[in-house]
């Protein structure tokens, strides 16, 4: 198996690399599972952990810039115990006797913010993938900027302003359905924050 | 939304267009003046904003769908070089969410590294479309169909064959009866079922199908009729243009 340093695995996240990931997943993922398992946790859950971590450290090394300053596999291990804490702590199981397989570092806080965001996101796009083949297109290719005049062209539409009237149909059919999914009122919606708080905060 | 009097529905509707940015200035200084004291308000924008997010974000897509990879599929069988290509338009992605073919990648690199054959090395790196099952999670409504992707994912094509072939009519079934026709090396038969799927012309397999007949034609060693097919496929607006355009300059 070829091998990595903590840059290049960083930048093969960044950039979606198959082998990079296939490298994490084989020589990281087994200490993952037997951390959680040590703790209450099935396999299962140290797939889900494990992807959640992933997704976590994605959006931090693309979005903040992330610099990994510890070793990749002690950056991953701290990662999915802080969320696998936080999941401890919903299913309200106790914790205080924690079994560790391996040193971990203090994670800073912005990790829960972003796993709250990645379960909305994927709540999101459970969804978006449930709509028709059309609905899906026509919502990527508005919000790839494409010209409503190229949409309607591509999908075959008869007019620019149908392009848009499908467009608000397929958006609300989507807003519609993730508010009736059990799921959604069980995450942490967004903050309910008015323009004026978030300037001041 | 009092100030400008309107139902949920025009008030969502009123949202869309603000993040559309389709407001013109009144109606801009009335919404942000809602926005900064109605918290429903705000909460309806953030939550239709994060959605347009994840549909705009295609890289969160693609890193999602390659751990759901992982999570699911066999780790012999996770052609990882390819997949990334194979998802790297989204949009596309919802049409190959039925039937990824995951060859597409590697498939001129391969084809570059001589001295091997054209058949051996696409025969070698050829992936079957993963199942609707192993997409979507299940396979709802069609019991019939159900069993034969049971088959199909066990890789008893010969199973899987029959069931698919006795749905005939739908064109899922065709597809799919094409993907387990290669696997038994029936070429032939092969090619009529792709083309029923291509003739077709109104199902999210078309250009799926366009795709494995020139592959098939390659597998069998009718050169000429790869070269046609892949050339349809270049001059078209596919997916799998730029790839068939490679594929020409090798064959030649």
């Amino acid at each position: 198996m070829q091998e990595y340093t903590t840059l290049e695995i960083s930048d093969g996240i960044k950039e979606r690399d198959s082998s990079v990931l296939n490298f994490i997943y084989e020589k990281y993922f087994y200490q993952i599972k037997a951390f959680i398992k040590k703790n209450s946790g099935t396999d299962e859950d140290a797939q889900d952990v494990y992807q959640d971590a992933i997704l976590v450290i994605y959006q931090k090394l693309t979005r903040e810039n992330l610099k990994i300053d510890s070793s990749f596999n002690t950056y991953l291990y701290s990662v999915c115990r802080f969320i696998w804490l936080k999941k401890l702590d919903k299913r309200k199981i106790e914790k205080s006797f924690l079994v560790d397989s391996k040193k971990f570092i203090n994670i800073d806080g912005g990790i829960e913010d972003w796993h709250e965001l990645n379960e909305r996101y994927q709540l999101y796009q459970e969804h978006f993938k449930k709509l028709s083949f059309n609905c899906q297109k026509i919502l990527e290719l508005f919000l790839a900027k494409i010209p409503l005049k190229e949409i309607a062209r591509i999908l075959g539409l008869k007019s620019e302003v149908y392009v848009k009237k499908r467009k608000h149909i397929c958006k609300e059919k989507l807003v519609e359905n993730i508010k009736k999914d059990p799921k959604f009122k069980s995450l942490n919606i967004i903050e309910h924050k008015t323009v004026n708080e978030r300037f001041k905060s | 939304m009092n100030g400008l009097n309107l139902d949920k529905m025009d008030t969502y509707k009123y949202i869309e267009d603000y993040i559309d940015g389709d407001l013109n200035k009144n109606e801009l200084e009335s919404l942000l003046d809602e926005l900064n004291n109605d918290k429903t308000m705000v909460e309806e924008l953030n939550l239709r904003s994060e959605i347009n997010n994840v549909i705009h974000d295609t890289g969160f897509s693609e890193l999602k769908y390659i751990l759901d990879q992982q999570k699911s599929t066999d780790r012999q069988s996770y052609a990882s070089h390819s997949i990334r290509r194979d998802i790297m338009k989204t949009w596309h992605m919802a049409a190959a969410s039925f039937a990824l073919v995951i060859v597409a990648g590697g498939l001129w690199y391969i084809l570059s590294n001589k001295p091997y054959t054209t058949e051996i090395l696409v025969g070698r790196y050829y992936k079957p479309a993963q199942s609707i099952g192993q997409v979507r999670g299940q396979v709802s409504g069609n019991e019939t169909l159900a069993k034969a992707f049971n088959f199909y994912k066990q890789n008893d094509y010969h199973s899987a064959l029959e069931y698919f072939s006795s749905l005939d009519n739908q064109i899922t079934s065709k597809f799919y009866s094409g993907i387990c026709l290669i696997e038994l090396k029936k070429y032939d038969d092969a090619i009529d079922s792709f083309k029923a799927v291509v003739d077709d012309n109104d199902n999210l397999y078309v250009e799926q199908s366009d795709w494995y007949l020139g592959l098939i034609y390659l597998m069998n060693n009718q050169k000429k009729d790869a070269i046609e097919q892949f050339n349809k496929i270049s001059n078209s607006d596919s997916y799998y243009a730029d790839q068939a355009k490679e594929i020409i300059k090798y064959i030649r």
